[in-house]
């Protein structure tokens, strides 16, 4: 493993992504509320371009005391999606969002100075 | 029968042996995700979790593949890169600019001590206008805050109004908390 | 292009291009050789909506046909066919439906249709593709009877003059049937049975009406058993059948409604005798997944051993009869491993199952679904993605290594 130049980090608007591919691997990269993350472009579920898809908030369902529900609202927690099928994972983890064990592959992302790069 | 899709004539003998054996396919189940982990081995969930990432054939046993030399440089290719999503803008419009000259122009007579500008009347269908709009907005989950920042008005301020509509419409305020804890809004 | 995401923010994408989209499936049939596997899709779509302008006017009864076109005219002033409702593409996260338009094809080339077939068909590795309408798999909620009928004979002209003899004979069809009027079902098989690229007719399975045991279809039945056609039924959702009204959300209804129409016909079917009625009619249900099936045979062998007297016509169990019909594989339910086994087992999937894409809709499949399945042999492998449909729909290997291939699994024959 070692660290690869992929760009610049001024490049990287908030929420811009670029899909790299470095030696094997394919690997889609995220610039997130200021924070980078790196996951494997291809999709646990039949191998889609996992990280190509639209980029959207998660969705939950509220709950009142009474346990009657409010309906469907959007959270904070940003997610991307599988263009594929729709498999839709947590940006900030990598998870499925509604079965942890279905994890992408993270490459860790390091920045040095202006310069940004994938330790893969 | 025509074929339009050439690459099928490529030499088969170019092609490795079509039949992988059956613990190479067990290595990529590409589609398939077990309820349970019971019946694999460490190496079989080892080599699963390898092939889903890789896309490697199920004919090539994953752990054939030759080990990365960390330090061989690798090819580094930028194959797309995908713009922010953009926030909406919201174009100006004759309506608003209007509007924001006349609130520019009564925050000048404010500024001056002259609480009077407006008649009462006047007053009166301005927020009634302005409740309505900001409410429907709401309502239609199109939320902003409702004034610019948190020193646009004071705490004072916020609370005479808060209580003015409230007493205008008969309402009390565990009503509102009542109505907000249900309503989500 | 924008698309819609949460909060009305908006996401800038490219247009779509199928071969882009699928380069992963490319890569999938490089790794896994599938040029050398006879790959037979027996489920794919295309969305006849788009080609309207060319299919309505072969409609033949005039004031029909002038409604017809005219609710298309700018205003939307009506629909042609029923619609479904639903949200299929999940609001915008399966990109390829809000993008379709946007996808370029040669204006000079084959029928586009055609051109985007062979896109995905070449990416997936697959050799042939049965095409299907997408809106007409709910012709059969249709209230007005000639209407169903009108349609789909324009879209059987439609598609077997202008659509199919441009794909170079990749893609073939089993043409819909108007199945509220059987006289009108006969005289489509008689007119269509013999076109190239028929291999067989359809029925949709959402519709209410008569049942598939109905005295009026044995001639229907028999003309395609005469004429060595498939029959297969092909599955869809009904959000608004009153079975299906209490779902609050579109998963509920999918899920069930895909599944419920098959069990419904399927299991007519069987306990009328039809099996015995028409033995060498092969049937087909088509796109209902796979995990109704044990549940269906288990329930219908228990009834029978407690009721014979129901179905007297039958000579084995209903699952036997079961087993001698044809399914196809998708959206299979690749959850427990186990219970996909046993599911395999109890269907002979080896000699029953048929790969099926269902592309472009959401919930496709790629042949490595079946390909990498753990449990399977060889041969059921091969047989599942191509070989019994080679021989089913008499379709030819496409080069040297596919034909050895089906040799070497005793699936080859020549037509």
């Amino acid at each position: 493993m070692a660290e690869q130049f992929i760009g610049k980090a001024s490049e990287f608007k908030d929420g811009d992504r670029q899909i790299v591919r470095i030696g094997e691997d394919e690997i889609g990269v995220f610039k997130h509320e200021g924070a980078f993350y790196a996951y494997s472009n291809f999709c646990l579920h039949q191998g889609g371009p996992a990280c190509e898809g639209l980029t959207i908030a998660n969705v939950e369902e509220r709950l009142r005391p009474d346990k009657t529900s409010m309906g469907l609202h959007f959270t904070d927690q940003m997610n991307f999606v599988c263009p594929w099928h729709g498999y839709e994972y947590d940006m900030k983890t990598g998870c499925h969002v509604k079965d942890k064990s279905v994890k992408l592959r993270k490459y860790d992302v390091v920045t040095k100075g202006n310069d940004v790069y994938v330790v893969a | 029968m025509s074929s339009p899709r050439t690459k099928k004539a490529a030499p088969k003998a170019a092609k490795p042996s079509t039949k992988a054996a059956k613990p190479a396919i067990k290595a990529s189940r590409a589609a398939s995700k077990p309820a349970s982990d019971e019946g694999m081995t460490g190496r079989d969930k080892a080599n699963f979790i390898k092939a889903m990432m890789e896309g490697i054939a199920p004919k090539d046993a994953s752990g054939k593949r030759p080990p990365i030399k960390v330090e061989a440089p690798k090819k580094v290719e930028i194959l797309r890169k995908i713009s922010a999503p953009t926030p909406v803008e919201r174009k100006s419009n004759p309506l608003s600019d209007e509007a924001l000259k006349f609130a520019a122009r009564l925050e000048e007579k404010f500024a001056n001590g002259d609480f009077e500008a407006l008649t009462p009347e006047a007053t009166q269908a301005l927020m009634t206008a302005i409740c309505k709009l900001y409410s429907a907005n709401a309502e239609a989950g199109n939320k902003f805050p409702v004034v610019k920042d948190r020193f646009s008005v004071t705490g004072t301020d916020a609370m005479i109004l808060c209580g003015a509509l409230l007493k205008a419409v008969d309402l009390q305020v565990f009503e509102l908390g009542m109505w907000q804890s249900w309503s989500g809004i | 292009m924008d698309l819609i995401a949460d909060r009305g923010r908006r996401v800038q994408v490219d247009e779509l291009n199928t071969s882009k989209l699928l380069a992963h499936a490319a890569k999938q049939t490089r790794d896994k050789g599938f040029d050398d596997v006879l790959i037979v899709d027996v489920d794919a779509h295309h969305y006849e909506n788009e080609s309207f302008g060319e299919i309505l006017p072969f409609m033949e009864n005039e004031v029909l046909k002038q409604l017809a076109i005219a609710s298309r005219a700018k205003g939307g002033r009506g629909n042609v066919a029923p619609s479904g409702f639903g949200y299929q593409d999940m609001g915008g996260r399966v990109t390829r439906y809000p993008l379709r338009s946007s996808e370029k094809t040669d204006a000079n080339g084959p029928h586009r249709d055609v051109q985007l077939g062979n896109r995905w068909m070449d990416a997936m590795g697959v050799d042939y593709s049965c095409l299907f309408p997408t809106g007409m798999l709910s012709i059969g909620l249709h209230p007005q009877k000639e209407m169903e009928v009108e349609l789909c004979w324009a879209y059987n002209r439609w598609v077997t003059e202008k659509a199919l003899p441009e794909s170079g004979g990749r893609l073939f069809t089993m043409l819909c049937l108007p199945f509220s009027d059987a006289d009108e079902c006969l005289r489509q098989v008689e007119t269509f049975g013999h076109r190239p690229g028929v291999r067989g007719f359809m029925v949709t399975t959402v519709r209410p009406k008569m049942g598939v045991q109905d005295n009026a279809y044995m001639k229907v039945y028999r003309a395609i058993e005469e004429r060595g056609l498939v029959l297969s039924f092909h599955s869809g959702p009904s959000w608004g059948d009153h079975t299906f009204q209490s779902c609050n959300r579109f998963l509920s209804a999918h899920a069930l409604g895909f599944s419920w129409y098959n069990i419904l016909h399927c299991t007519n079917w069987v306990v009328n005798g039809m099996g015995e009625r028409f033995p060498k009619l092969p049937v087909l249900w088509i796109e209902a997944g796979l995990s109704w099936i044990p549940f269906v045979m288990q329930r219908i062998d228990h009834e029978y051993m407690l009721r014979p007297s129901e179905c007297p016509l039958l000579k084995k169990k209903p699952s036997d009869y079961m087993r001698d019909m044809f399914y196809s594989v998708q959206p299979m339910e690749i959850q427990d491993m186990g219970a996909l086994e046993t599911t395999f087992r109890m269907m002979d999937a080896e000699n029953s199952l048929l790969y099926a894409s269902d592309y472009p809709h959401w919930d496709f499949d790629l042949p490595s679904t079946i390909w990498d399945l753990p449990f399977l042999t060889d041969k059921a492998r091969h047989n599942i993605l191509g070989g019994t449909a080679h021989r089913l729909f008499k379709l030819p290997p496409r080069n040297e290594a596919q034909k050895q291939n089906l040799i070497k699994y005793g699936n080859y024959q020549e037509f």
